[in-house]
């Protein structure tokens, strides 16, 4: 794993075609977040009845991978 | 060094399905960095699968885009390989494949809504926690370093 100074460095030697093409990269990720994150019901998830379902699907997939 | 964790998939449906609750500001987190998020091959099935019944069976469920969300999420999560441990989560052996996920990735934490899973507290050194609490600890520890 390389530091972020190390990155920088690195950056910095690419040519610029290159510099930009990795900035379009960085830009492109994080939005891709951003547009994701208006997505969703408002407030708090009602945690009782998620995990209710969790734990149902988890027991049938355990059930099936047994029987496999 | 960054913390790495398992997210369980009660934190998973949560944060994908509302937008007010820890849950996404865990993977809000996740989105900055903040954390390395690990998978294994069983567990990013159970996300897929747990996601589309919450959103089936959950009349609250508001998110249509939710199949986008996982492709994120999937990309955001490093991939381990599952290793062949005996891990047996007493209270209930559903829960063993995240503790092992958890176990092949070196995680220091798994963030769970699940009690099952929180009542464990400290399975092979891993701390399960909830989301509250894993955010508070991240936050702390990167406040001091």
């Amino acid at each position: 794993m390389s530091t972020v100074a190390e990155i920088k460095t690195a950056f910095k030697q690419l040519p610029e075609r290159e510099q930009w093409k990795l900035a379009e990269w960085i830009q492109e990720t994080l939005e891709s977040f951003e547009t994701l994150d208006a997505d969703g019901a408002r407030g708090r998830e009602p945690v009782s009845a998620v995990v209710s379902i969790v734990r149902k699907v988890k027991r049938e997939r355990r059930e099936a991978c047994r029987r496999a | 060094m960054k913390p790495v964790a398992v997210l369980d998939s009660s934190v998973v449906v949560s944060g994908i399905g509302w937008r007010g609750g820890e849950a996404r500001a865990v993977l809000r987190l996740l989105a900055l960095r903040g954390f390395v998020s690990a998978r294994t091959a069983w567990l990013t099935a159970e996300w897929a699968e747990t996601v589309e019944r919450v959103a089936h069976e959950e009349k609250r469920w508001r998110n249509t885009n939710w199949r986008a969300w996982l492709d994120w999420l999937n990309h955001a999560s490093v991939f381990f390989k599952e290793i062949p441990i005996r891990v047996t989560v007493r209270r209930d052996p559903k829960d063993d494949p995240v503790v092992m996920a958890a176990v092949a990735a070196r995680a220091h934490f798994i963030v769970a809504y699940d009690p099952d899973l929180l009542d464990l507290e400290k399975p092979c050194g891993i701390a399960c926690v909830t989301p509250r609490k894993f955010l508070s600890t991240v936050r702390q520890s990167r406040s001091t370093v």
